[in-house]
């Protein structure tokens, strides 16, 4: 959906973003690493859009620099039309409360000393939601809507106790229980299953369907982006090689490095015929 | 894997759905208890624990065994165990087995409160430090290294001439305010590592604040590691607090083993009265025995690494 008129969710122009290492006293120089070097973006509302690359051509980092847990060196990143490298106080808040991330390591990623309510319900007590009451009702739906339920049994859980792809779906409930406009799912299945991971890619599927969010999809799985994405970008060393309809990049590559990627998926007889 | 069906159906029943700190807790008590160095530790805390308790008895019995103004009328000097005074009397007639008992209890004030605080000072300083990083992290260190190198006895030695006698709140304060920068620098270790955990960044993306992220996210995760702090800062506060008793810059109304050890050398006893010196100087010892070995049983529960036998499935 190219040409829509309304106004797009994320618009990214030329962003830059450097690591250079930390200067020290005894360094002759500074070794400077280019992660994201120009990138141009669009993303309209309602969509999913897929970016996909191999490892370490910084599309983790694209991800970190939309959350905005990092700054950009250069370009502009404007979300629903608003610039968002001078968010502060209130503004960042509100920013925060519409745009959340379904994290790469179900592991790694929800505090062990939390519950899975506390886990939850922190983003809804972080945005001012007093009553227990209406927490209790809000962290039941969402742990519902991601497929954990009954949700009150998962409540005192902690995430030791669950497996992977519950895990995921309890950080899908807290990416998703403040009602997001935006979601960023930073590769979400890497660490799980392929079986399991279909069953999330379905309920990212639906999740869209349901609640209308704009997804941001990083991944490294061509198929994966193909079954859930509405448009691609490409991305190698920190630039975008190729971008547009997904069935479109996917069954035409126009670019010698999608073409590798393609050829590189593990072929199996559903795939490309 | 014939058990793990089970313990999932075990953990699933609501009576079994434990607070994940409660199991933990349970669990690592299970493996501090197997260690023969953590089960001798607590045994001997134990004995001192009861010696700790049973010190308010004797003065009920009779006024006479109060640790600090009680004098055996029969009693002018320093006089060997008997039936009636366990561990004999000091140069007053005061009973030295209640001295000792005190002892305990004083020793266990002064340890922990002590190493209590400076762990909550250690903590605070150390999370923050990692927490902010850069020129907090930078300034923060750079003053615990200072505090670091201080001789810290000494310091509390001028403090007290200068002063003169101090209170035995007084010096809890100064040993916490001198033992501090060790603990912080661990614990701002851990949180550095802490800080690049996915669940941080998690918190930032929900919106929590600082203090939020700090005191929800990274003090549960580091709180064991305090905890093993505060028995080795048991163990350093007791023996501070033993050295400037000793010297004579301790409280002269408490009973506490350093005390007594002044008295006896004070009053000349050093090498006459055996029953008089080697009880607080044993005690003294082996309580800070007795942290120290909790510390090593509790590091190793924490640090699995340490561990000897780990068998993998």
């Amino acid at each position: 959906m190219p040409d829509t008129p309304a106004e797009p969710m994320v618009q990214i122009q030329g962003i830059k973003k450097t690591y250079s290492e930390d200067r020290s006293l005894f360094a002759r120089s500074a070794q400077a690493l280019t992660a994201i070097d120009g990138v141009s973006l669009c993303i309209e509302k309602g969509e999913v859009f897929g970016l996909v690359g191999a490892s370490g051509s910084g599309k983790t980092t694209l991800g970190r620099l939309l959350l905005k847990l990092e700054e950009i060196d250069a370009g502009q990143i404007r979300f629903q039309g608003k610039d968002i490298s001078g968010l502060k106080g209130a503004a960042l808040k509100d920013f925060r409360r519409r745009v959340q991330l379904i994290p790469q390591d179900p592991y790694q990623s929800l505090n062990p000393y939390m519950s899975i309510f506390d886990t939850v319900a922190e983003p809804l007590i972080i945005h001012g939601i007093r009553s227990s009451e209406a927490r209790r009702q809000k962290a039941a739906q969402a742990l519902d809507a991601a497929g954990l339920s009954p949700a009150a049994d998962f409540f005192p859980s902690y995430p030791h106790q669950l497996s992977g792809g519950q895990r995921q779906r309890a950080a899908i409930a807290r990416a998703m229980v403040l009602s997001p406009e935006f979601v960023i799912a930073d590769e979400p299945t890497s660490m799980l299953d392929a079986t399991i991971s279909f069953t999330i890619f379905k309920l990212l599927a639906d999740l869209r369907k349901t609640q209308g969010v704009t997804l941001l999809f990083i991944t490294h799985d061509l198929a994966a982006a193909r079954f859930l994405c509405d448009r691609i970008a490409v991305i190698y060393k920190g630039q975008i090689v190729e971008s547009g309809l997904s069935e479109q990049v996917i069954n035409n590559p126009g670019s010698d490095y999608t073409r590798a990627l393609i050829n590189a998926q593990p072929r199996f007889s559903f795939v490309n015929q | 894997m014939n058990f793990s069906a089970e313990t999932r159906a075990a953990c699933n029943t609501a009576a079994a759905k434990r607070s994940y700190n409660l199991q933990r807790f349970l669990d690592g008590w299970a493996l501090f208890y197997e260690n023969p160095v953590g089960k001798l530790g607590v045994f001997l805390l134990a004995c001192f624990g009861v010696m700790a308790l049973i010190s308010y008895i004797p003065p009920l019995i009779d006024p006479m065994y109060h640790p600090m103004t009680g004098v055996d009328p029969w009693i002018s000097n320093a006089t060997g165990p008997s039936a009636k005074h366990w561990l004999g009397t000091d140069n007053l007639g005061r009973d030295l087995f209640t001295q000792l008992l005190t002892g305990a209890r004083i020793a266990f004030m002064v340890g922990i409160s002590a190493a209590f605080m400076s762990i909550v000072f250690g903590t605070l300083i150390g999370m923050i430090a990692g927490y902010a990083g850069r020129v907090t992290d930078a300034a923060l260190m750079r003053f615990a290294d200072m505090i670091m190198v201080m001789p810290s006895l000494l310091v509390v030695l001028l403090l007290a001439s200068l002063f003169g006698q101090l209170n035995i709140w007084i010096i809890v304060l100064l040993i916490a305010l001198f033992r501090w920068p060790g603990v912080s620098r661990v614990i701002r270790s851990q949180t550095l590592s802490l800080k690049q955990r996915p669940f941080i960044d998690m918190a930032r993306v929900a919106g929590a604040s600082h203090m939020r992220i700090i005191f929800r996210h990274i003090l549960p995760n580091v709180l064991p590691m305090a905890c093993l702090y505060m028995t080795f800062r048991v163990t350093s506060a007791i023996i501070v607090e033993a050295a400037l008793a000793f010297l004579g810059f301790g409280d002269p109304n408490t009973v506490s083993w350093g005390m007594m050890l002044q008295w006896v050398w004070k009053t000349g006893h050093m090498f006459q009265a055996p029953y008089w010196l080697l009880p607080p100087g044993i005690c003294i010892s082996l309580i800070t025995l007795s942290f120290y070995l909790i510390g090593r049983a509790m590091e190793e529960v924490l640090d699995p690494r340490l561990r000897k036998e780990e068998n993998f499935e």
